[in-house]
């Protein structure tokens, strides 16, 4: 249509307006006097029997029904939950058509708990469990969890409630419950979600959500069971339609092999190659390739304990001389660093926070061997900052290892193995002497009061050392005296950290791991802090319910002690070091909390508060054995910061 | 978090010297230091005995000479923040080396059952 056109309709249109405008007056007070014109469907519900009418209700196979049998295919041990109304149909179904095996319903009393105990089982036993959380609220609850889990790249399979169709929805509360998206909650931080609305939608998701969460980068999934699918007949007919797709196992992505031949050339030809390792090992073959390679290399590993990546007293590992092992290469092979951009860049904690570089070789070339970016998401900033590496292979590590070390192979002549040689060997004499270093400054705070992380680590080792033992929590708040002094070489001996540091999760995660393995029967023991313990105290009813062996040893040095060290270096940066209000906010006293008794109200043996350090032993020896008869115990032990 | 590292003064100021570990600390009560090696927060990062933990700050114990520990209090290289006069006066300092020179000497090593 042209201008003209327009201009001319536009003035007509004006010059009409007024009666127009009377006219439409008109019309309105017509349409408030007429009736509606009459509707096929009416305005209130048909169905006039009262409640009382209502003949009484059985049914055959429910939707639920078929959700268990789709579970049980994917060999799924454990269900960890607390009990809502939004999967109320599902519950029942796995503990009576289920039998409660396969999965076997696992009582928490926080979701958090739940999802927590996904995280430290996975790590234990190579398998996703699951945890089933209440529409909206429950969701909300594990949240935190299930993003450390994300962060630390763990599976768990988080199954969630939901009445997805408003018109079902029973009065308040499930409105309350209800959401239009349920997986929002925490889809920036989960590898996939589905909310499916058929039963065969859900076989489907249910075991592409399994194939995704397992592949790596490994992350939790979310699958919402819509109520009326969980709760409703299976339609007569429709039984026969149903099929379950049949998981396959499926490999991981390996890095270009071309670039796996650069990187080996570039590591064999180094002077100094340093092989830095974080959240390497998935496998029992992660430590065992990593030990060929470095032997292969005669180089020096450095480990970020991300997982069990290498016998700690293997003597290529130098992680004791971290800094000075770094400082020193001229080629550094990172596998799955997490942070590669921290290798060589260090922001310091001083006023303006100034970026200070660590010493490096100029001529430092860095190889870079991860998954990290096949798993990026935008709101939550756990990608660390941008780095990058000479040579950048994307790809899981650990699966590109046996192509490494033939390459590896392939490149080292017989020139060179001299020159290995010689330096491997100068690298078993310094590691000779860390051991002797780590005893001695453990005697420095042997009867320190309160009592010293050294002496409590220790101790504990001296109960544990002869047994098949696990030691699922973190130790950078007890010095890594573990990790010094212990002698860890097996995958399970430590299973890394949470992930995003969302406090909480040591003492759930422990609880998990525990689970992992009591088939197994081995001794899980736990040194989680009090603020930590704190976040969850739950837990040890549920280890005691199930009757799941674990010795917790709670560190309590009666304060969030990181954020004591934080608000300290805080005044004194302003001067204030000196004001009475100094520890407001971060101390855990006034009164102290007796963290035995808590225990024995859940029904679990406890000692404690232990506070002589002679007393230590036989404490630690008494809880051990009550482990080792397939009980829980706590023992609190009042320790010092760190 | 690394915090505090006062003994790695010791040997980056080069005060370790004959010169320094002649200068005799000035009178302070062990009992007071104590209690002010709490009070601001000393132990959070070097534990209570000075022992050091390894990651957030060095041990202190036995601590090095008394002018390396006011330097580093004073003007603290690495990330530890500054102590200064005015939030611990110098007889505090002495106080807390006082403090940390009274702790007994650590058993050998070997003679620990459980850390063999």
């Amino acid at each position: 249509m042209s201008k003209k056109i327009k201009r001319r309709q536009f003035l007509a249109g004006v010059a009409a307006a007024p009666a127009a405008g009377l006219a439409a007056t008109a019309t309105r007070a017509v349409a408030q006097t007429a009736p509606a014109q009459a509707s096929s469907v009416p305005a209130i519900p048909r169905d006039e029997r009262s409640l009382n009418d209502m003949p009484p209700q059985t049914q055959g196979k429910s939707g639920s029904d078929f959700m268990v049998d789709v579970i049980k295919t994917l060999n799924i041990d454990y269900c960890a939950s607390v009990p809502g109304s939004t999967f109320r149909g599902l519950q029942e179904s796995m503990i009576t058509y289920g039998n409660n095996k396969k999965p076997e319903f696992i009582t928490t009393l926080h979701e958090d708990s739940a999802a927590a105990m996904c995280h430290g089982y996975a790590k234990v036993a190579g398998k996703p469990m699951a945890c089933m959380v209440h529409g909206t609220v429950g969701l909300q609850h594990a949240s935190m969890a299930i993003y450390n889990a994300f962060a630390d790249r763990v599976p768990m399979l988080v199954l969630s409630g939901n009445i997805g169709n408003s018109a079902t929805r029973q009065m308040n509360v499930e409105w309350n419950h209800s959401a239009q998206d349920q997986a929002i909650t925490v889809r920036d931080f989960t590898k996939w979600d589905d909310q499916p609305t058929s039963l065969q939608g859900f076989a489907d998701s249910m075991v592409r959500a399994y194939d995704l969460m397992t592949t790596v980068p490994m992350a939790p999934v979310l699958i919402t069971a819509d109520g009326d699918l969980q709760e409703d007949t299976i339609p007569p007919g429709m039984e026969k339609k149903l099929y379950i797709p049949k998981l396959k196992e499926r490999g991981h992505p390996a890095g270009d092999p071309a670039l796996v031949r650069d990187a080996a050339k570039m590591i064999v030809a180094a002077e100094n190659p340093v092989i830095y390792v974080n959240r390497y090992a998935r496998t029992e073959r992660g430590p065992a390739l990593l030990t060929e390679l470095a032997e292969l290399l005669q180089a020096p590993v450095v480990d970020n304990h991300g997982r069990q990546n290498m016998p700690n007293r293997h003597r290529l590992n130098h992680t004791p001389r971290r800094e000075a092992t770094l400082a020193n290469a001229d080629v550094i092979l990172a596998l799955e660093p997490v942070d590669i951009w921290g290798l060589t860049n260090y922001v310091a904690d001083l006023i303006g926070r100034p970026a200070l570089p660590p010493r490096r070789q100029a001529n430092l070339k860095i190889i870079h061997i991860g998954s990290e970016m096949l798993l990026t998401k935008s709101n939550f900033q756990d990608s660390q900052r941008y780095g990058q590496a000479d040579i950048e292979i994307a790809g899981d590590a650990e699966a590109t290892m046996p192509t490494l070390i033939e390459a590896v192979k392939t490149e080292i002549n017989a020139s060179d193995k001299t020159r290995l040689s010689a330096r491997g060997q100068k690298l078993r004499e310094a590691s000779a002497k860390f051991l002797d270093q780590y005893r001695q400054d453990v005697a420095y705070q042997w009867d320190a009061r309160p009592i010293s992380s050294g002496r409590m680590v220790m101790e504990l080792w001296d109960q544990i050392k002869n047994e098949d033992w696990m030691m699922p929590t973190e130790s950078q708040f007890i010095s890594d005296w573990p990790f010094r002094l212990w002698d860890m070489n097996k995958l399970y001996h430590h299973i890394g950290g949470s992930g995003a540091q969302g406090i909480g999760y040591n003492t759930p995660a422990a609880l998990g791991a525990a689970l992992a393995n009591k088939e197994h029967g081995r001794v899980t023991v736990a040194i989680v802090g009090d603020g930590d313990f704190n976040m969850a105290p739950g837990v040890l009813w549920t280890a005691t319910h199930h009757k799941i062996p674990i010795l917790y040893l709670v560190h309590n040095n009666r304060a969030y002690h990181q954020e004591v060290m934080m608000i300290v270096k805080m005044a004194d940066r302003r001067m204030r070091a000196n004001h009475p209000n100094l520890y407001v906010g971060t101390k855990i006293e006034d009164p102290n909390i007796d963290y035995a008794k808590i225990a024995q109200g859940y029904g679990m043996y406890a000692e404690g508060p232990i506070s002589d350090p002679k007393d230590l032993a036989a404490a630690i020896r008494r809880g051990v054995d009550r482990v080792k008869r397939g009980e829980p115990a706590l023992i609190d032990v009042v320790s010092d910061g760190r | 978090m690394r915090c505090l590292a006062l003994s790695a003064a010791v040997f980056t100021l080069g005060l370790g010297s004959a010169q320094a570990q002649d200068y005799a600390p000035p009178k302070g009560d062990a009992h007071a230091g104590e209690a002010l090696f709490q009070r601001f927060g000393c132990y959070s990062c070097h534990g209570s005995w000075g022992q050091g933990s390894g990651r957030d700050g060095p041990r202190i114990n036995p601590p090095p000479a008394f002018p390396v520990v006011l330097q580093q209090l004073r003007t603290p290289r690495s990330e530890m923040p500054p102590y200064v006069a005015s939030v611990i006066p110098d007889q505090g300092v002495a106080d807390i080396y006082a403090y940390l020179a009274s702790l007994p000497k650590p058993p050998d090593a070997k003679t620990i059952k459980a850390l063999q």
